[in-house]
């Protein structure tokens, strides 16, 4: 018996968990921020939502991006360093899974965005309010995408068509953003009463009430993170 | 009148997957919204104004120019649709043509299927992420998969070296993802 117990204050001893490895989203983070301030991986999840719900395409985040691929890598390298030392596994799979997830919100906001750029690609590309909430890259990308789906039509048959006909930015054919789709968001403080014109009149909104209506009226608040789509 | 436009739509409505590029009917198409341009030059041409102010002529002209581009509506939806279907297979399946979807594709369409791998992999390089991983949200860190054929030696991310053969294996997430696309291993369930 005595065996035992020694062996397992040995083992305690060894495994000193809070010394091992720092996290990435818990209360290490949140007390080198101020009290109050998001932690990096709230801020990607709030824009990855509201990138997802939004029928057209938001700003975009690059310090927050860039901030995430930074902690994304420290935590990589800190994990590999402890995979070497005993007793870890377990905290080494844990801290390897929350990397995944947060690898995959990353990636699916990134994704979300690529898909709306490319579905409204002449719009975007027409407006300059568009083009400034394109990264560099990304704005990249969709010229070169431009210019292939514009090669592609044009060798598939648009260049067959007497002159009148062959153009691609005719206006009843560039498909916008549908900005009267209904969205469901939630608020995160009082904004007291919202307009949604003549018909459908006024609405009080409090902090924490979820609503669901058109974004055209609701694009500014979304904006200014007073609402938040899910 | 714009009966071909409509056949073809049907046509990619009711298929899955890439049916079988439909130059024919492109062909038909765009020769049939030629003669309706000749049509209206034609009458532009040889009226006087007096008689353009017709309502009959008015009327066929602007019905004319409608049909137009009500074809090429049709035309641009139905290889729209079919460049989406395309793009979609990039992204589900890896940037390798599997050998029945190249044989309905039309020289045009795998143009494009070749650039839209470049500028990806063109825009992945830039940002530094792979977007092609990771397309849906992680559950588990280890699955079990069973492969499908011989495939010979696999490096993992581990740096590790292993031989896939036909068996259930279980091993990490992110190293089968790319396996399960290319339809080399099967998820097996969970339980």
């Amino acid at each position: 018996m005595e065996a035992l117990d020694e062996k397992k204050n040995k083992i305690a001893d060894d495994i000193d968990l809070d010394k091992l490895l720092p996290t990435l989203s818990d209360d290490e983070i949140e007390d080198s921020q101020n009290p109050g301030e998001p932690s990096v991986l709230e801020t990607l999840k709030v824009a990855w939502l509201n990138e997802r719900g939004s029928p057209e395409l938001l700003d975009y985040e690059g310090a927050l991006v860039s901030r995430v691929k930074e902690e994304l890598e420290t935590q990589q390298e800190l994990i590999e360093q402890s995979s070497e030392k005993k007793g870890t596994a377990l905290m080494v799979r844990i801290y390897q899974m929350e990397i995944e997830r947060i690898n995959f919100i990353l990636k699916s906001y990134l994704r979300t965005r690529l898909w709306k750029m490319e579905k409204h690609i002449i719009h975007i590309l027409s407006t300059a309010d568009m083009v400034a909430r394109l990264s560099p890259q990304e704005v990249d990308f969709c010229k070169k995408y431009a210019d292939l789906i514009e090669k592609n039509f044009n060798t598939a048959f648009l260049r067959h068509l007497p002159e009148q006909y062959s153009q691609m930015t005719d206006k009843d054919m560039v498909v916008l953003p549908n900005l009267d789709e209904y969205v469901f968001c939630r608020a995160n403080s009082n904004i007291g009463t919202i307009s949604f014109g003549v018909e459908s009149g006024e609405t009080s909104v409090s902090s924490g009430d979820i609503l669901v209506a058109s974004y055209r009226p609701l694009k500014e608040l979304v904006k200014n993170g007073m609402l938040q789509l899910i | 009148m714009s009966a071909h436009g409509k056949e073809l739509l049907l046509e990619i409505k009711r298929s899955n997957g890439l049916p079988a590029y439909n130059g024919d009917r492109m062909r038909k198409i765009v020769n049939e919204t030629q003669q309706l341009h000749l049509c209206i030059v034609k009458k532009m041409d040889l009226k006087t104004p007096e008689e353009l102010r017709d309502p009959t002529v008015t009327c066929s002209i602007v019905v004319n120019n409608a049909t137009a581009k009500r074809n090429k509506r049709m035309a641009l939806a139905y290889v729209n649709e079919r460049l989406n279907r395309i793009k979609r297979m990039w992204w589900t399946r890896s940037s390798i043509l599997p050998e029945d979807m190249k044989h309905n594709m039309s020289q045009a369409e795998k143009d494009f299927f070749e650039g839209y791998d470049k500028i990806l992999s063109a825009y992945c390089q830039d940002i530094d992420v792979d977007l092609a991983s990771d397309m849906m949200p992680p559950r588990d860190h280890m699955v079990q998969v069973r492969i499908l054929k011989d495939y010979g030696e696999v490096l993992l991310r581990s740096g590790q070296f292993i031989d896939l053969k036909r068996s259930s294996v279980c091993m990490l997430r992110s190293d089968v993802e790319s396996l399960i696309q290319r339809g080399i291993a099967v998820q097996l369930k969970s339980g």
